[in-house]
């Protein structure tokens, strides 16, 4: 599995090569309308801040956009000509789609590290008032409750991608289809897999309601208007989606195994 | 002699189509066969399943007594007729990956078929004619010592010099211990390579047999009987 990971990444170097050269040249280009901004110390808060949160959203996208390479490349190998390579490994489904789940983490954390970083550039470089953040910055991204929220959202997002892949993978093999019915298939399942968890989830939320997670990852940020009180986070709609993620893999992983139609 | 691949009564059926149909051979250990019909006539599907990539909807079919799986994978080397190799991969990544993943991949002969192709690691699957790219995927497939070849199309993309020099390479690299299976259209260059021979018509088996058998029975060659078989000529 580690060995085909390794393959991916390498395929990959161009796109993030220059995924992350274009997102260093953002960063860059942000610190400089900072550095603009501290011509004009009066500059207001809400103004410099929307320097940081333009970049974090810029990381967004870098993200959504690798979410949807990973699928259109595990569809282009389900229905194009490369699956032949990938397919026709001596390797169970699971370590091809392990390979994948992994390639998601690996992008994951490239992002989160990538906006870490980009945040601590704004930090040291911010003018006015939104240089009174720069001592909070650190001990934001080291509050082990920030870390726990991201693991959360990681494992809902992997599930997601999971059951994307079920959903493509069911479309390919059980509908015994060549091209297009597969297709459609693959977006039915999908859009019905993602109503019935969220229909299900909405249920679990009402019947388990004192069941949540209390968590402060603004602990150190009191500026911003969830202050230094507890956030209180879902807790079992999301064990309900990971639970679904865990099944999507199992079935996928099984369907690769027995029914493979390529 | 006994048989590597063993097929009892296969069909595989797409959702308006039957590919396969109640299609049953045997190829023993050491033998060469040409799987032989016009297209559509299933062999490509027949081949996939070997190479387990397509799933059965019916029969059995075993290779070296194993069902097509994970196993068979490690010992199936499978060439597809179209160019399944990254286009950012150059020839000796292609080389490394297949090292990575086949435990009976042999970079040394590897190495040897390249210089025989007249091909060079560091050039480019992306920037190869179709012709080369042929002579890269020949390569790799051949460069593993597997127990079963599969090569659906082989001679496709290469010119009569290349596909002399393929053909040299595939006999001189040969096994008794391993068997190869071969569908190709250009029935008069390589029908003296095989020992048995398969032809199919919409999913079925329509005649099967030794050569050399076929061809003293019915007085002719295998291209002759080719026509007889289909009516026409589809041969080159």
């Amino acid at each position: 599995m580690w060995k085909l990971v390794r393959y991916q990444l390498r395929g990959r170097r161009l796109l993030y090569n220059n995924g992350l050269i274009t997102m260093g040249a953002l960063t860059l280009y942000q610190a400089t309308r900072f550095i603009g901004m501290q011509e004009n110390p009066a500059q207001s808060a809400p103004v410099s801040m929307g320097v940081p949160l333009t970049m974090a959203f810029f990381w967004v996208m870098f993200y959504a956009v690798m979410t949807v390479i990973n699928i259109v490349t595990y569809t282009q190998d389900l229905y194009g000509d490369t699956g032949y390579l990938v397919f026709g490994l001596p390797l169970r489904g699971a370590e091809v789609l392990g390979s994948r789940i992994l390639l998601l983490v690996i992008d994951t954390i490239m992002t989160l590290l990538g906006g870490m970083t980009s945040v601590l550039v704004l930090a040291c470089v911010a003018p006015g008032l939104a240089e009174q953040v720069r001592p909070y910055v650190g001990r934001f991204l080291l509050t082990g409750d920030y870390w726990v929220m991201c693991l959360g959202v990681l494992a809902v997002i992997v599930s997601f991608m999971t059951i994307m892949f079920f959903g493509v993978t069911f479309g390919k093999t059980l509908t015994n289809s060549k091209k297009h019915l597969g297709s459609v298939f693959s977006a039915l399942v999908v859009i019905a897999v993602l109503w019935s968890s969220a229909q299900l989830g909405l249920k679990l939320e009402t019947t388990f309601q004192g069941w949540h997670l209390s968590l402060n990852p603004w602990r150190y940020m009191p500026f911003l208007g969830a202050g230094t009180q507890p956030a209180r986070f879902p807790l079992v709609s999301p064990l309900m989606f990971v639970t679904l993620g865990v099944l999507a893999f199992a079935a996928t992983s099984w369907l690769m195994d027995h029914k493979l139609n390529l | 002699m006994t048989d590597l691949i063993r097929i009892d009564g296969l069909t595989k059926k797409y959702v308006n189509t039957t590919a396969l149909s109640d299609v049953t051979f045997n190829l023993a250990e050491g033998h060469i066969m040409g799987l032989l019909g016009p297209n559509g006539s299933g062999k490509t599907t027949l081949m996939k399943i070997l190479a387990g990539l397509v799933s059965p909807t019916s029969g059995t079919v075993f290779i070296d007594g194993l069902a097509p799986g994970v196993e068979t994978k490690a010992s199936v080397s499978f060439l597809p007729d179209v160019n399944h190799l990254d286009r950012w991969m150059s020839v000796g990544e292609a080389g490394n990956f297949y090292a990575d993943f086949y435990t009976d991949f042999d970079r040394k002969r590897f190495d040897e078929l390249l210089a025989i192709m007249r091909l060079t690691a560091d050039q480019k699957i992306g920037s190869l004619s179709k012709g080369m790219v042929e002579k890269a995927r020949l390569s790799l497939v051949f460069a593993r010592r597997a127990r079963l070849y599969v090569l659906d199309e082989p001679f496709g993309g290469l010119d009569p010099l290349a596909r002399s020099q393929v053909l040299d390479a595939l006999v001189a690299n040969f096994r008794t211990d391993c068997s190869m299976m071969v569908s190709t259209q250009m029935v008069a260059d390589v029908e003296r390579f095989f020992d048995d021979v398969l032809f199919l018509d919409r999913g079925r088996v329509v005649l099967a047999g030794e050569a050399e058998d076929l061809r003293t029975r019915r007085g002719g060659s295998i291209e002759d009987i080719y026509r007889e078989v289909y009516g026409h000529v589809e041969t080159r």
